[in-house]
């Protein structure tokens, strides 16, 4: 090893150069050190310093006079202060990440279709007329193609919702309802009594389906990468809370029941369908309700009931107080008293 | 081929470090949710087509992240911005949230080093929060290893002259 010291400080410089000729260098350049006679009082220099920093190994020289030299020990450490990991607080990551990527796993692993060798296949095409394999081939290719576009516009597709909390018997698809369900376009929720299945979807939209409840998720339009989705949910009986936190560009819900088509984003209501009445209160943000008998429109506000049957009704008796009792206790908490401690809900209760 | 016993251990082993990563870099915790879901659906789709190399992955993740978070960075550019009348949902309080659960240096650190490119803020905030090497770094965002030395220490040059006009250091 070589260095060289000057009288205001230290200096780096490689064996395949001279002293003249420094100039500008890289930290690539400092491999070599030559010992000369020390002069007291001299420091390391600010570039050397940094390359120390950044250097990880190696520069022994410079690393002794640091242990050493109390002001350049001093600067180092401040220096070093700038590449220490920050006080961040607790930025771990949600719970619900993990289980988004593992639901995006089993959707990505879930089409194993076996694969025809090749070899295999050239060996089956041996024995046969060229011509006539040309014509058959053709065919093959026509039928199996009708038949792909109507398979790909008939089979169900799985869909980014998760099932973010169970209690009871829940169904999907006619099957119980597991945290490893796969929700698909058109999938049947069949939440029987004392039972409540919470779903999820990137943490910025929750939907909780309570007991005696029947909900079909009617049709998605996903677009690539983050483009503008749509989903929508049909409540053909009972009872279900959703929040909305999304921002711009983000899915549009749509909720169905047998009376009314509603519109919402950003806002947090209860939904009841009950006989032949729709029930709606929202909590915060706007709703959009048309009754699908009279294509009347209401924009909603919140704390308010609407009662939809053929008409768009406000009421202030207390004959739905029921739902708003339900709807502030959701919104507070909506895994409810034997929610899991182990994690937060998706999305706190909006201000 | 990837198992999910594997995928969990993957996940457990780079959350959060790559969380961290991602959210010094982002600024924001729904994107930086959002962009650690993706960069590991990357990872899933990559596996099904080649095999995964247990050397490769934590560079691959970076490497995604890196990319998600500048495409991020660049799209969020491209909105107009909104008054605050009108989008109730720009506060300003969450990104004071932020800057508070820095310390003093720290903050002053992260708010310095946004004016640089992305490539630059990446080798430092790779080498700060998550203690990678040079060679690591260089391997996780595809350059030199000589390109990632010299950008690093240009930044910390600037930053230093910065904290010395501060009085930081």
């Amino acid at each position: 090893m070589f260095y060289v010291i000057e009288p205001c400080g230290f200096r780096y410089i490689s064996k395949r150069r001279k002293p003249s000729t420094m100039g500008n260098r890289g930290i690539g350049d400092i491999l070599y050190f030559r010992k000369k006679k020390v002069k007291k009082g001299a420091h390391i220099d600010e570039r050397s310093m940094r390359s120390l920093l950044i250097a990880g190994k190696g520069m022994r020289a410079a690393r002794l006079h640091v242990e050493n030299c109390a002001e350049c020990r001093e600067r180092y450490a401040k220096l070093k202060a700038v590449l220490a990991p920050s006080v961040a607080g607790d930025l771990t990551p949600p719970p619900e990440i993990e289980k988004r990527i593992l639901a995006s796993y089993r959707a990505t692993y879930h089409d194993t279709a076996p694969r025809l060798s090749v070899r295999a296949f050239r060996g089956l095409l041996a024995g046969f007329n060229p011509m006539v394999m040309a014509g058959s081939l053709a065919v093959v290719l026509i039928v199996a193609s009708a038949g792909f576009l109507i398979h790909k516009a008939y089979s169900p597709r799985p869909l980014p919702l998760y099932v973010y909390h169970i209690r009871g018997d829940a169904l999907i698809d006619g099957k119980p309802a597991s945290y490893r369900s796969t929700i698909y376009e058109g999938s049947l929720l069949e939440v029987p009594e004392r039972s409540v299945l919470v779903l999820s979807l990137k943490n910025r939209f929750l939907l909780k389906v309570h007991e005696n409840s029947e909900l079909r998720i009617a049709k998605a339009t996903m677009k690539r990468g983050r483009g503008q989705s749509e989903f929508m949910f049909n409540l053909r009986k009972g009872t279900l809370f959703t929040r909305i936190n999304t921002p711009d560009n983000e899915p549009n819900y749509f909720y169905m029941t047998p009376n009314a088509r509603i519109k919402s984003s950003r806002t947090e209501f209860i939904l009841k369908v009950a006989g032949d009445k729709t029930i709606l209160i929202p909590r915060s943000g706007t709703i959009n309700i048309t009754s699908l008998e009279t294509e009347e429109e209401v924009l909603t506000l919140p704390d308010k009931k609407y009662v939809i049957t053929s008409s768009i009704e406000t009421t202030e008796s207390a004959e739905y107080e029921d739902v708003s009792e339900q709807l502030s206790s959701d919104a507070e908490n909506p895994l409810g008293e034997n929610g899991r401690g182990e994690v937060s809900t998706p999305l706190g209760p909006m201000s | 081929m990837l198992t999910e016993a594997r995928l969990r251990e993957i996940y457990a082993l780079y959350k959060k470090e790559l969380f961290v990563y991602i959210y010094r870099f982002a600024r924001s915790y729904e994107v930086s949710e959002d962009i650690l879901h993706d960069s590991f659906e990357n990872l899933i789709k990559y596996s099904r087509k080649y095999d995964l190399i247990d050397a490769n992955i934590r560079s691959f993740l970076y490497r995604t992240a890196h990319n998600l978070v500048v495409n991020h960075l660049k799209r969020d550019r491209r909105i107009t911005p909104v008054t605050l009348e009108e989008d109730s949902s720009v506060t300003g309080e969450r990104y004071i949230e932020e800057a508070f659960e820095l310390d003093e240096l720290n903050r002053e650190i992260y708010g310095h080093i946004q004016s640089t490119d992305e490539v630059s803020r990446s080798i430092f905030i790779m080498s700060k929060e998550s203690g990678m090497g040079i060679p690591q770094i260089a391997s996780a965002l595809g350059i030199s290893e000589r390109t990632a030395r010299r950008k690093l220490a240009a930044l910390i040059d600037d930053l230093a002259v910065h904290l010395k006009k501060m009085n930081f250091i």
